[in-house]
């Protein structure tokens, strides 16, 4: 505590065993203070103003009642390890997506109808419950063979099929307002730009709309969860059961969650969960923006930053302010993206989490 | 409440250990609801948003190891979580990026002790309290994470995504507010 002698009051409200003794007053904190507060008369004013200050910002905190604590931890446990079938899932948190939910099972119902019968297919838009399709499904393929098929659209799109996966799609792409395809399976689209007519993947109860990128979806009928996996570009998706999803997907502008490059969406289908996550090994969606390589000699750290960012397309969240004096001297051209980031946080004592498929930066202002 | 140091647990959670995941849970819950009701007053959306925050611990357990500070980790999860999913609620309605990205943070004062100790009348706690209760939602946030989840500035700024010195210009003007207050009510 000897530093304290030269204390302001400001410091004191800095000062966690300072803030530990106003806001908690333990016997044994109030005896320690005292004590030296009688051996530094000198600094009673600032201490009492600085005491003062914490205490009129006083805070009533609302606690979470134990039983409430330990049921949500308990439904946690469940889910993580699974030992009981997960209880029943809010889904986005409120009563009414009961009754869409209940709508959805029904809508998922006739859908199914619909693709074996291509003439039902007006009277459902008609009743508005499912976002307009562009044309009649007039093209179906199969996938029945054991390799990839690939398939050629006639706006110059790929599409290639993974084993057993179904695509169907409109004959009509050129007087409709949009590109669909249904899918059920995988498979890696490749869709040629065109900014006017969104490109969309229906999947189930999934809806992927692009302008113009390459993406993988997979989504097999049986399995629990479906991903996508975005390659370049961006790429909106949807829940087709979530009723402002829906409003969404026929909109001209990308919406929904949106993707970027190496990211990966996880979509749990039974709690109709989304989960955003950085795929496991990035990979450069733009080598050839990068002019030096990764090789930096005294650089400073917030352009190789955004150099990162935009070779591999992803988000990295930092202060600029706080690092805009750290500079650095490294080779990281061969090196993998956390390989990277682990260096440059070596070289200048900070460190990155990353959290909901973002690179997030914590560090410390540089000499 | 203090945080400690997490390093031995996670370390195990690195390993798979379900109980060092129930501990943490335990230990970090009640912070991370306090936390949140600031943020947000549905409490629905709130569990959902700490059980999700969980979930993503477990799933990235075994990177677990590099995580320095937990209660920071956590706090900066959960907060990026509710404000993405309020962003989502609000999407119908117009928000500039500002507003999206400048939560409003709710803070219920309690004046009441120093009413009790006689060092103020009912009639100035009640412009105390007023006083507080109009001070930015920023400066709420810099005075609720430093004294209330007791994050170092660095770690409030972290969770903030502002620098340290604006952390401590914004609890330097509340507190140039609570002076000027207590200036012209009593002699310090």
């Amino acid at each position: 505590m000897q530093h304290f002698e030269h204390y302001k009051a400001e410091d004191f409200l800095k000062e966690p065993a300072f803030i530990r003794w106003v806001l908690e007053n333990t016997p044994k904190d109030e005896a320690l203070w005292q004590q030296w507060l009688q051996q530094h008369p000198h600094q009673r004013n600032e201490v009492e103003e600085a005491r003062l200050l914490l205490r009129s910002i006083k805070v009533e905190e609302n606690d979470p009642c134990p039983e409430k604590v330990e049921e949500a931890i308990e439904q946690i446990q469940q889910m993580v390890h699974g030992r009981k079938p997960a209880p029943v899932y809010r889904l986005l948190y409120r009563w009414k997506y009961a009754a869409i939910l209940l709508g959805a099972i029904l809508t998922t119902g006739i859908l199914y109808y619909k693709w074996q019968s291509p003439e039902a297919q007006s009277s459902m838009e008609a009743n508005g419950s499912l976002p307009q399709l562009s044309t009649n499904i007039a093209e179906a393929i199969n996938n029945s063979s054991d390799q990839e098929k690939e398939v050629r659209m006639e706006d110059g799109s790929t599409i290639r099929l993974a084993p057993h996966a179904v695509v169907r799609y409109g004959r009509h792409w050129a007087t409709a307002g949009t590109r669909d395809v249904y899918l059920s399976g995988e498979a890696f689209f490749d869709v040629a730009k065109d900014p006017n007519k969104p490109f969309r993947v229906f999947s189930h109860e999934l809806v992927v709309k692009v302008l113009g990128t390459s993406f993988r979806v997979k989504a097999p009928e049986k399995e629990k969860e479906f991903s996508v996996i975005v390659h370049t570009g961006k790429v909106s998706v949807y829940n087709r059961k979530n009723e402002q999803d829906r409003a969404g997907i026929n909109a001209q502008i990308l919406s929904g969650i949106v993707l970027k490059p190496n990211q990966q969406l996880v979509y749990q289908r039974k709690e109709e969960k989304f989960q955003k996550v950085l795929k496991e090994y990035p990979v450069l969606v733009n080598p050839a923006g990068n002019a030096n390589n990764f090789q930096y000699e005294n650089v400073p750290v917030a352009e190789v930053l955004e150099e990162i960012k935009a070779a591999y397309g992803i988000d990295i969240a930092y202060d600029k302010e706080t690092i805009s004096h750290c500079r650095i001297t490294a080779d990281l051209s061969n090196e993998s993206i956390y390989k990277k980031l682990d260096l440059i946080c070596m070289a200048m004592e900070a460190r990155y989490n990353v959290i909901d498929g973002e690179v997030s930066l914590l560090a410390k202002p540089c000499e | 409440m203090i945080a400690g140091k997490d390093t031995e647990t996670l370390l195990q959670l690195t390993n798979d250990s379900e109980a060092a995941f129930s501990a943490l849970m335990k230990k970090y819950y009640p912070a991370l609801y306090r936390y949140g009701l600031r943020l947000t007053k549905d409490e629905a959306l709130l569990t959902d948003c700490i059980q999700d925050v969980f979930i993503n611990l477990w799933q990235n357990r075994h990177t677990a190891a590099a995580i320095t500070y937990l209660q920071q980790y956590l706090l900066i999860a959960l907060r990026r979580r509710i404000l993405r999913v309020m962003q989502q609620e609000r999407k119908s309605v117009l928000l500039t990026e500002e507003q999206a990205n400048d939560p409003a943070f709710v803070l219920e004062f309690s004046v009441e002790d120093l009413i009790v100790e006689k060092q103020l009348e009912q009639e100035k706690a009640d412009k105390l309290k007023e006083l507080l209760n109009k001070l930015p939602q920023r400066q709420k946030e810099v005075i609720y994470l430093l004294y209330y989840q007791q994050q170092t500035p660095d770690q409030v700024a972290g969770i903030m995504q502002i620098n340290r010195q604006s952390v401590y210009n914004l609890l330097s003007e509340s507190m140039r507010k609570l002076k000027a207050f207590w200036r012209d009510t009593t002699p310090i």
